[in-house]
């Protein structure tokens, strides 16, 4: 009863770092129709670039800020630098290569800088935890994970709807040509848009490093998570990231309960992502577009 | 055509040349590899450990004419090492340095045995290799640790049932769990559960499946980051369980990322010769690594508590050992290295007298001391029979900010990290405790 109660509530918890991922990941793909292999990088720099503000005597907010400035700015020079020059040739794959490379050179240069090991959090936010019964445990930390990615799941969604910026991804989502012709900016809203994925992003990775800790390796699985739920809610959908993520975290912990209760891991790290990924496949040939339905998101688009 | 000829065979020529004058180069290579997995943590203080030590062997020209050159690789798996010893055994080296060796590291095939070229492991080694196979350990190797830990926990703390917890990062984690197994079982202890950890996000399940299995220890045996999660999820779910793990766990990183959460954490340290460690050799020694790359208090931690390098030590003391066995060895060649090096029976190094003639190497030499984390600095007052006296004064040593350079403190950083300690002492009545106080351990079994 604890370890399937527990699932539930860690699977929330790192759930929810997984949306705040997917979020990003799915805004860069409704501009751009190409997925992001460098978000989980630019976000370990944004992360690492608090450490850097704090030691230069800057109070913990002003860290946090310099973080997701960073990480924004990050996503920024990302869009200007691989997607933008490569946007009037969609069929190509150039693409591919040049935001893998991107993502190589950050993580060599993180490694380079920091080394291989880990950091403590630049922030706490929270410690302890509230006793559920039977032991099951929810700690501060994954409350405030769980509250600021469903505040930024609900805002991105209301800019989506009701703004100008929204119409205007929707607008590009749909036909990048027929946006330019109604008169969208469309270099604009994507620089936009790559800010804001990666400082989401970066938002996700402050509010994990309690948890995880920070090194300059960790990128690459947070892009592999944050692309599983993406995927796993329907790509493209701001509700479905979110529930793709809060899924995915939810199926992973309760792997991870599986194990715990039969006791010497005979379901290691790599088989538990073979695992997701095995889920991943079986929700791509069953329900291709994801389990999030598209049809009532653009119906609530549009009204 | 007949130009095409001459410039090809004047190419030649030129290769030629180039390539014996390469071969004519008179400096003793050792090669460094820092290993990613467990050992990561200490994969940059092994290189700087050694680059110190040859810069001031260089200086004081102590190989003789040769000088000594450093040739440093990462590995971060098995077979990674395997081919970076590969490499180094290609490029000449006289010896390798490294944390642990190939066949600890999960390897059938060796390319450092097979030419012949010494290994020195500063960190772990199992008895499956020993001098004898070119392989000298510099520290105490895993079943000593494991021993060590085992005796504590059953003879002086008066545990009955424990459980073990093995990181999934490579094979000296993974080993963690047998090696223990035995080690308590032969002590008569019941192992109450293991759990390997996946190398998950949240480790609050593993946590709770240790503690619902009643154990009233838990041993962790992984690197230090994956050690820190499962201990910080011990102590969210509000479990004050007797913790403890291998010497690896001795490195600053681990002290880091648990924060306060350490305290009480016991570990099965490298054999340590207290006097060296509060004695003038080391303390100048850091200065010099200080000046070199920057020694700081523990990280992220309101402490003055310095964040011994203790690979980058061991390291330093493994590449002069190399070159004293060049030294007297009159060569540079790796047989003649390996055999001049099991000659050494009392070199004076940094962390105390090696000895390097037993069959496992220098370990053999003394058995691992036992110590525990009491406000992020070590305190060895643990074992039956410690001298308190000398405990104490080694705690109050480390907090005093001893080791920590005068010329890091005059920095602007320094001097604001000694305020916010000092208003820390002056203002909070737990942190009085830190500095001025030092209380010996409950009798055994008493709670931690």
């Amino acid at each position: 009863m604890t370890l399937v109660l527990q699932a539930l509530v860690s699977g929330i918890g790192t759930g929810a770092v997984y949306a705040l991922i997917a979020l990003g990941i799915s805004l860069t793909w409704m501009v751009t129709r190409t997925l992001n292999f460098a978000h989980g990088d630019v976000l370990m720099v944004g992360v690492f670039a608090s450490f850097v503000a704090l030691a230069f005597g800057a109070s913990a907010v002003a860290a946090l800020v310099v973080a997701v400035a960073v990480g924004a700015l990050l996503g920024l020079a990302l869009e200007k630098s691989v997607f933008f020059p490569l946007r009037k040739r969609p069929g190509s794959l150039t693409w591919l290569l040049g935001v893998v490379l991107f993502a190589a050179v950050l993580r060599a240069a993180g490694i380079a800088l920091f080394e291989s090991r880990s950091y403590p959090p630049p922030f706490n936010f929270g410690t302890g935890g509230i006793d559920l019964p039977a032991g099951a445990v929810v700690p501060v930390q994954y409350l405030w994970i769980a509250g600021i990615a469903i505040a930024a799941a609900v805002v991105l969604d209301f800019a989506m709807s009701r703004t100008h910026y929204g119409r205007a991804v929707r607008a590009i989502a749909s036909s990048r040509d027929v946006a330019e012709l109604m008169g969208v900016n469309t270099e604009r809203i994507m620089a936009v848009t790559f800010a804001i994925a990666a400082a989401a992003g970066t938002l996700a990775g402050l509010l994990i490093a309690p948890v995880t800790f920070v090194s300059a390796s960790l990128g690459w699985v947070f892009t592999l998570k944050g692309f599983t739920a993406a995927v796993l809610g329907g790509i493209g959908r701001i509700r479905g990231a979110l529930l793709g993520g809060i899924l995915l975290g939810i199926f992973e912990q309760g792997l991870a309960a599986l194990e715990a209760s039969t006791g010497a891991g005979w379901l290691q790290a790599g088989y538990r992502d073979a695992a997701v990924f095995l889920l991943l496949i079986a929700i791509l040939v069953i329900k291709p577009s994801g389990l999030s339905s598209s049809r009532s998101e653009e119906a609530r688009y549009a009204a | 055509m007949r130009f095409l000829r001459r410039g090809a065979l004047s190419l030649c020529v030129v290769l030629v040349a180039v390539s014996i004058g390469c071969n004519r180069d008179d400096s003793v290579r050792i090669g460094v590899i820092g290993s990613g997995g467990s050992f990561a943590a200490v994969q940059e203080e092994l290189r700087k450990g050694a680059t110190l030590a040859a810069e001031g062997l260089n200086r004081r020209k102590a190989p003789g004419d040769s000088s000594l050159e450093i040739e440093y690789r990462t590995a971060a798996n098995a077979s990674e090492l395997r081919t970076r010893v590969g490499q180094l055994v290609r490029a000449g080296v006289s010896a390798i340095v490294m944390t642990e060796n190939l066949v600890e590291a999960g390897g059938s095939r060796d390319p450092a045995r097979e030419a012949g070229v010494p290994v020195l492991t500063i960190g772990d080694s199992s008895r499956r290799s020993g001098n004898k196979a070119g392989v000298f350990r510099l520290g105490p190797g895993s079943e000593k640790q494991a021993a060590a830990l085992a005796n504590w926990l059953t003879a002086t703390r008066g545990i009955t049932d424990v459980s073990i917890a093995a990181g999934s990062g490579d094979a000296w984690s993974g080993s963690g769990i047998g090696l223990m197994t035995s080690a308590l079982e032969s002590k008569g202890t019941r192992v109450a559960s293991t759990v390997r950890l996946s190398e998950g996000i949240d480790y609050l399940q593993p946590a709770q499946a240790l503690q619902a299995a009643g154990a009233q220890a838990v041993i962790v045996w992984a690197g230090p980051a994956e050690s820190a999660r499962l201990v910080n999820a011990i102590r969210t779910i509000g479990w004050d369980v007797q913790l403890a793990g291998p010497g690896l766990l001795m490195h600053p990183s681990f002290r880091s990322l648990t924060g306060r959460n350490s305290d009480g954490f016991v570990a099965a340290g490298p054999t340590l010769a207290e006097e060296k460690w509060m004695g003038p050799d080391l303390r100048d020694w850091f200065l010099d690594y200080h000046d070199r790359f920057t020694l700081l208090p523990i990280e992220e931690q309101r402490t003055l508590v310095a964040a011994f390098p203790l690979a980058a030590v061991r390291s330093f003391d493994a590449v002069s050992i190399v070159a004293e066995a060049v030294r007297a060895g009159k060569s540079d060649d790796p047989r003649k290295v390996g055999e001049a090096l099991r000659r050494i029976d009392a070199y004076e190094g940094l962390l105390g007298k090696y000895d390097l003639r037993t069959k496992g190497g220098a370990e053999e030499t003394g058995a691992p001391r036992v110590g525990r984390f009491l406000n992020l600095a070590v305190v060895y007052d643990v074992e039956a029979g410690a001298d308190l006296t000398r405990a104490s004064a080694f705690y109050k040593t480390q907090v005093s900010a001893f080791y920590v350079p005068q010329r890091y403190l005059d920095t602007a950083e320094g001097q604001k990290l000694t305020e916010r300690v000092l208003e820390d002492v002056l203002t909070n009545p737990e942190t009085v405790e830190f500095f001025t106080q030092y209380t010996a351990p409950r009798p055994p079994p008493g709670p931690v």
